[in-house]
């Protein structure tokens, strides 16, 4: 819920200090005046303090008459006269459901840029009760919407609406802009309802504007069309799920072989095989051979064996023995090589985590500056939060010193922050880039081991087995070999 | 919401009327209305501004 309860303009012209003042109550306000009084210009200038200009199209020029922009004509004592408009703004006071008001404060002619928007938590104007607490927002630039210091992110949270997401023509989903649900509250002069789907802001690009602003407000399919999108959302990651648990179990199957299994997509794709099909390749020798490629070694070999005569036990022992031996070792110099894998991989994971969440935070810091620049540019002469001694996540006094230490210093200029922020955010994600790289040879090197011991320890245990086994009997380890 | 001018809109003048004798009994919600004829006054008299 929003309602308007006061409006102030305020006209600096070369002539003296003009403007108006209007209290708005619950219900029904009437406000009536002569024709070209600048009845327009006041509902008008509630919708422009509002930043709602962009319902009415992409211009960027301020859409109010000239009597607040450029010159105004006024009486005096009978006398005619005409006044050089030299700054002008506009202010109102909104209460929101919760019986808490902001207000809001916007140039209109002057210096300052239009796109600012000075906001105070309370009733700036009548009662002057939350004059400490001004903050500049941004309007009409991009992420107004959604960024921290975006107005209309700001107002929507004031009103309390939960606005669903609109899909596009040519870009990502946006937000349902608050420009395109105004106009069904605001019923203009010269187009009035009887045109209303002419006033929607096409430019906006939103599918559907129309049925969606109306779906909206008056809460029609909204509730279940939201239900459908989170269903169809929920079918997807369901099915995100069970694509990386069965590229898993792929993955799971080649390491059980000592294998790697290469170029499953990580995403699902609609058709199979990719254009690039996956491959399995088995570690032989420290190198990776294609699964193909080592079966017809295998095949080979398989027929040498069927050609060879199976030694006896007693026959077979001296060469079983020494090579029992070369296996035992190699078993420990690989187990070593394990443990040493295994810490390293350990780390390398640790790493990449604490790198990620550091990566978030300075995202997180770089979005807040980027925003704060944004207004600052505008003219804006806010500082940081915590520059302001205010906690940037509680909101809550921040007190840096027991002693009163006069003016804090600002050790870096918000340009700066932001500069430091995106190099190290290069910085960051080149070390957390290689960290992952780190852990992903790792996890292949330490299954590709594993597979290597696992055979190795069948080899060892066949060896034992002969070597216990009646010496007339054929030998385990040749068959086992076959 | 807000009217300006709602009847420079070719509103049937019947219906008009009877809608700004609803939203006058209705308190939760704001309308705001610009005119510049006098007679809408005396439909809103409590919130009623005249700046003629």
């Amino acid at each position: 819920m929003l309602r308007v309860r006061h409006l102030l303009i305020h006209i600096n012209t070369d002539k003296g200090v003009f403007g108006t003042r209007q209290n708005f109550a619950d219900g029904l306000n009437v406000v009536r005046a002569e024709n070209y009084a600048g009845k327009s210009q006041l509902v008008q200038s509630i919708m422009y303090a509002l930043g709602m200009e962009g319902m009415q199209g992409p211009s960027h020029a301020v859409p109010l008459a000239h009597a607040l922009t450029d010159y105004l004509e006024y009486k005096e004592n009978g006398k005619e006269g005409k006044a050089k408009v030299i700054d002008s703004m506009v202010s109102v006071e909104i209460e929101n459901g919760k019986k808490q008001f902001l207000t809001v404060q916007r140039a209109i002619a002057g210096d300052r840029n239009k796109h600012l928007m000075t906001v105070y938590e309370g009733r700036a104007i009548t009662k002057k009760e939350a004059l400490s607490s001004a903050r500049d927002y941004y309007v009409r630039e991009g992420g107004a919407a959604t960024n921290e210091l975006g107005f209309h992110r700001r107002l929507k949270d004031f009103i309390g609406w939960d606005l669903p997401t609109a899909p596009r023509f040519n870009e990502p989903d946006c937000p349902l802009y608050l420009e395109t649900l105004f106009p069904l509250f605001y019923v203009e002069q010269k187009l009035g309802w009887g045109r209303l789907p002419a006033r929607y802001p096409t430019w906006l690009g939103i599918r559907d504007v129309g049925r969606r602003t109306v779906e909206f407000v008056l809460g029609l399919d909204a509730y279940a069309t939201a239900i459908e999108r989170t269903a169809v959302n929920e079918e997807i990651k369901r099915l995100k799920r069970e694509w990386s648990s069965a590229r898993t179990q792929a993955e799971r199957s080649g390491s059980s072989i000592a294998g790697i299994v290469r170029g499953i997509p990580v995403e699902p794709i609609a058709s199979w095989p990719p254009e690039v099909p996956p491959t399995l390749s088995v570690m032989r020798d420290s190198k990776w051979v294609p699964i193909s490629e080592y079966l017809n070694g295998l095949k080979g070999r398989f027929t040498e064996l069927q050609n060879i005569e199976v030694p006896s036990t007693e026959q077979a022992e001296p060469k079983i023995r020494a090579e029992l031996t070369k296996l035992e070792s190699d078993l420990a110099s690989r187990e070593r090589a394990i443990a040493a894998l295994y810490e390293k991989f350990e780390t390398d994971s640790a790493e990449a985590e604490a790198l990620q969440q550091r990566l978030d935070t300075i995202n997180d810091d770089l979005r807040k500056y980027r925003d704060l620049r944004k207004v600052r540019r505008m003219g804006s002469s806010d500082g940081p939060e915590v520059v302001n001694g205010h906690c940037p996540t509680c909101h809550q006094d921040l007190a840096d010193s027991l002693l009163d230490t006069g003016n804090k210093a600002v050790p870096m200029t918000v340009d700066q922050n932001v500069s430091f922020y995106e190099e190290q955010i290069q910085l960051f994600a080149a070390v957390h880039g290689n960290a992952m790289h780190s852990v992903q040879t790792a996890e292949k090197e330490l299954r590709a081991q594993r597979g290597q011991v696992a055979e190795l320890r069948d080899r060892i245990r066949d060896i034992r087995e002969t070597l216990v086994s009646a010496s007339s009997s054929p030998s385990i380890e040749a068959i086992s070999d076959c | 919401l807000i009217f300006d001018e709602p009847q420079q809109q070719s509103v049937e003048e019947n219906a008009f009327r009877e809608m700004l004798r609803h939203a006058q009994g209705e308190k939760n919600c704001q309308i705001i209305i610009t005119t510049s004829q006098p007679a809408l006054l005396s439909l809103a008299a409590d919130h009623a501004t005249d700046k003629a």
